[in-house]
């Protein structure tokens, strides 16, 4: 039983681990490892010529830039509209709570495409079609429930007695907010932040209904890839996925202090 | 004088003074549908010499011909047209008339270099005016393994004959089809049945002529010679399929060229291709210019398009791609690995044919792929599927959707 | 004081009701809106296409395929690392990588391994199991599968989060009685585990159920124009063929079945796991 269960986990561990490597590889292979009947598993060879051609063509840079600062604005929009909605439901009675927080995610049900078209054509008339405010509004809108339910559930953590604590220790209603409420809820918060942040990151049905000519960085990669360049997409896949783990990487013991698993006792 | 008045008056005049940075910062937004390859000759040795000619930023967005009438119509509805300039598929070239969105050109803006090519010329004259004016043609050639070719001691098939013998020598051998078809539907795939209808003496136009339908029956016996790659296949991707070997005989547009070199395949050769039943037929592709209407900056655009079709940038676009160009005397300096292609290419252009500009292209395409992929792909008898597309291509024809 | 307290919620309720109901409302109106008064006549155009009934039929069986597979896999992944005491935060962090790539990531990187010429073809051909290289995207029914099977490497490390946080959750007391009673480790899995891990399983599959009926970047990327879903179809029509009004319709059937779908799971499974 034991050796069948470890032999489960090595395989599921190459099978999940093993298609990153492969990207990583080809955006490091020379071209005859890929451009061939016969690919190899393991690298012959090395080159940095595809990444070196990615940048030179100036191509990324601007994807690169939209991508971050999209991303950056629905991460911070999402906590400023989700943060005064979390802490009043946090105080409302559970029924109202769940009933709301239901509703939140009905909207999520919804597939893009029946949202996508008419938000293009208003924000073509509205001029922010292309632009990175209009692309930020439409992630907020996936967005919001799970941050919603995020912060919700990390204000409900902290007890009504420390809030009346501090109000009896002379604190003033958005001290108490600020010093104490906030900083007691950071972890929800910088989880609720990644999550919209990595959302909008690698959004795609969005981004391709409101952008022109200006890509995102999942558009940039989709480019490539339907350009049939395996080299090109590799190389900019493997750049668009970095952050993703860079930022996981150092936010994550806020990540463990979440207890998601709270919600099914 | 007070000093801040005087500050003031100072602005105001070196305000005056100034060039008016409206001009300078003008950004031209041009958009064409290329290949990666050719995207980087045309953003780093093309486009830079013009911006600095003209003082200002030429922005060149990729834009398939299929979604350009779509997006030209949004910008009209929203009142705002950003694009300057297009480059678009000289089969997609009616809709956009009809459609109201290419400005007409008056003879002293038409006016172009007696150099160019009257038949390329013509391409832009729609309903007796002037639209578009020739940018490049294009025209597909046939690629081949040369290594596997010669390993069976085998030929570039020059009949449809000859085709099948070659696919099936190797199907024979390997088991698996390697003759590529452009099976992916739309654009790609249509292009290359109007080249075999025609080169069958058939109208592509009519589903029921009898060329036609020979056309249909010869994929279908075509159909199990063929590399299962062939369903997704596109200009893209045809060359991944040569390069990977997955296939050893294909057609394309000469960009491959160019990428393959640069793959390191010196195996892939190239010539003109084969010819049909009734004779060798090669449609005659490639992108004109337009400028849509209400364009921000016409004149601009003007001069880029001038300056696109003159001979230093037609030199540069045959010597680094390959690329056939609309001026009977730009030859330019050919690299010797580009020179059989060139050939290969001067050779097709001699069997070249117009496809006929229809309004209901796109409709067209949308019947004819259906066509294909059920002949090809779901291994639907020809007398099966033609009839009833036959009678939808035929409403299309006089007015419907 | 209530009044003042459910302030709170004005911004994201403004928020989305504009950019959610109102463009859902749009698209209905759009789907609706012919040139002479409200029809049905875009419904009846694209049903009747032969490419349309093909989409609901691929969406239908990707999503099945894929939720069946995810579910199994995740809950044979969370078993397996419930039971590991060694290594265990290592192998987790391993299989919940697939989670961080996004999409289009994970998109390219099956092109690569599904790929006539790819690398799971060429490890098949190393190992013997094939002859002939096998094209994973052409058969409609392989192609699938094949797509089910991409999706769900992505996404199973989500239903091995949720299995995992429900697993976790149930008091081992209870195996111990089952054990004392002399049940085998089976009886244990279907008599303790199963029926305690319901509201976990519920929740995984909804949140999934609903993802995977809108699939759009894999099934486009992989595959293209030859295995329509219905996200697929719809933005086709818009941007291909220029008409909104059929883009509109087939987004809301993609609504209608998303709905239909959830409604009938919560109806079956029991109201009471709508709790949270």
């Amino acid at each position: 039983m034991r050796a069948l269960r470890l032999a489960f986990l090595a395989l599921a561990i190459a099978w999940a681990v093993g298609p990153l490597y492969l990207l990583v590889k080809v955006s490091l292979a020379p071209t005859g490892e890929v451009m061939t009947a016969h690919p190899t598993l393991l690298p012959h060879g090395l080159t940095l010529a595809h990444w070196r051609r990615l940048f030179a063509a100036g191509q990324v840079s601007a994807p690169l830039v939209k991508s971050l600062l999209t991303a950056s604005l629905v991460s911070l929009a999402a906590l400023a509209l989700a943060a005064p909605a979390a802490y009043t439901l946090a105080r409302l009675p559970a029924r109202w709570r769940y009933a709301v927080l239901l509703g939140l995610f009905a909207c999520r049900m919804l597939p893009e495409v029946s949202l996508a078209l008419p938000i293009a054509v208003v924000f073509l008339r509205w001029g922010l079609l292309d632009t990175i405010p209009g692309l930020a509004l439409s992630h907020l809108t996936l967005v919001l429930p799970v941050a919603a339910w995020v912060l919700t559930t990390s204000f409900l953590t902290i007890p009504h007695e420390i809030e009346e604590a501090a109000a009896l220790d002379g604190c003033s209603a958005w001290q108490t907010l600020w010093r104490v409420t906030l900083r007691l809820a950071l972890p929800g918060l910088v989880v609720a932040g990644l999550l919209a942040w990595l959302f909008s990151w690698e959004e795609f049905v969005l981004a391709t209904y409101l952008t022109l000519g200006s890509k995102t960085m999942p558009l940039q990669v989709y480019y490539y890839l339907y350009q049939g360049n395996w080299f090109l997409t590799a190389a900019c896949a493997v750049l668009m996925t970095g952050p993703v783990f860079i930022l996981t990487g150092l936010l994550q013991r806020h990540l463990r202090a979440v207890d998601l698993a709270g919600s099914f006792r | 004088m007070r000093p801040g008045l005087r500050g003031a008056i100072l602005t105001v005049l070196v305000g005056l003074a100034a060039p008016d940075p409206a001009a300078q910062a003008a950004t031209l937004i041009l958009t064409m549908r290329l290949a990666d390859a050719e995207w980087q000759v045309i953003r780093q040795d093309v486009l830079p010499p013009f911006e600095q000619e003209c003082g200002c930023r030429v922005r060149a967005i990729d834009v398939p011909p299929e979604s350009l009438t779509q997006r030209l119509k949004a910008m009209r509805a929203a009142g705002r047209m950003e694009i300057d300039l297009f480059a678009q598929d000289n089969m997609r070239l009616q809709e956009l008339v009809d459609a109201g969105l290419v400005q007409t050109l008056s003879p002293a803006e038409a006016k172009m270099d007696p150099a160019i090519l009257p038949a390329l010329a013509a391409e832009g004259v729609l309903d007796g005016r002037r639209y578009f004016l020739p940018f490049r043609p294009n025209v597909q050639i046939t690629y081949f393994n040369a290594k596997k070719f010669d390993a069976d001691g085998l030929a570039p098939p020059r009949t449809w004959d000859a085709l099948l013998a070659v696919g099936r020598t190797f199907k024979a051998k390997e088991g698996i089809g390697r003759v590529l078809f452009q099976g992916v539907g739309g654009a790609p795939t249509v292009t290359q049945l109007y080249e075999w209808i025609a080169s069958a003496g058939g109208d592509p136009f009519d589903f029921a002529d009898p060329g036609t339908v020979a056309t249909f029956r010869f994929l279908h016996t075509l159909a199990p010679l063929l590399s299962p790659d062939s369903r997704r296949a596109k200009w893209d991707t045809t060359n991944d399929a040569l390069a990977q070997e997955s296939a050893y005989i294909a057609q394309n547009w000469p960009f491959g060229v160019r990428l393959l070199h640069d793959y390191g395949k010196t195996g892939i050769r190239t010539y003109s291709g084969w010819a049909g039943p009734a004779r060798e037929a090669h449609v005659i592709g490639g992108d004109v210019l337009g400028i849509p209407v209400g364009a921000p900056h016409k004149d601009l655009a003007l001069r880029l398009i001038g300056y696109l079709q003159s001979r230093a940038v037609q030199e540069v676009l045959a010597a680094r791609l390959g690329w056939p160009t609309i001026r009977a005397n730009a030859t330019g300096a050919v690299a010797a690995w580009l020179k059989p292609s060139v050939e290969a290419v001067q050779e097709a252009m001699r069997h070249g044919i117009f496809r006929k500009n229809v309004p209901y292209w796109a409709g067209y395409e949308r019947i004819a792929s259906e066509a294909v992929e059920r002949i090809l792909w779901r291994a639907q008898g020809v007398s099966e599927v033609l009839p009833p597309l036959a009678a939808r291509l035929d409403a299309l024809r006089r007015g419907g959707r | 004081m209530k009044r003042r307290s459910l302030l709170g919620l004005a911004p994201i309720t403004l928020y989305l009701g504009a950019l959610t109901l109102v463009p859902l409302l749009s698209t209905l109106w759009l789907s609706l809106a012919g040139p002479g008064g409200l029809t049905l006549e875009y419904y009846r155009e694209i049903v009747g296409r032969y490419q349309f009934g093909e989409a609901v039929g691929n969406t239908l069986g990707i999503t099945a395929l894929g939720l069946s597979l995810e579910l199994v896999l995740g809950l044979a992944a969370a078993l397996a690392l419930a039971g590991t005491r060694r290594g265990r935060a290592a192998a987790q962090i391993c299989l919940l990588i697939p989670l961080g790539v996004p999409t289009i990531v994970a998109a390219a990187v099956m092109r690569s391994v599904f790929s006539t010429v790819g690398y799971l073809n060429e490890i098949l051909l190393r190992l013997g199991l094939i002859r002939l290289p096998v094209d994973w995207v052409g058969e409609r029914a392989l192609a699938i599968a094949t797509v089910a099977l991409a999706d769900a490497w992505k996404v199973t490390p989500l239903m091995l989060l949720i299995l995992l946080a429900g697993l976790e959750a149930i008091p081992g007391e209870l195996y111990e009685a089952a054990r004392t009673d002399g049940a085998s480790r089976w009886r244990q899995f279907r008599a303790v585990t199963l029926p305690l891990l319901k509201p976990a399983l519920t929740m995984a599959l909804i949140v999934r159920g609903v993802d995977a009926f809108r699939i759009f970047a894999l099934p486009l990327a992989l595959v293209g124009r030859d295995l329509p879903v219905l996200s697929t179809y719809a933005y086709l029509e818009y941007i291909e063929y220029g008409s909104p009004h059929t883009s509109a319709a087939s987004s809301v059937i993609l609504l209608l079945m998303i709905l239909l779908a959830v409604g009938s799971y919560l109806r079956l499974a029991g109201p009471e796991e709508v709790l949270r």
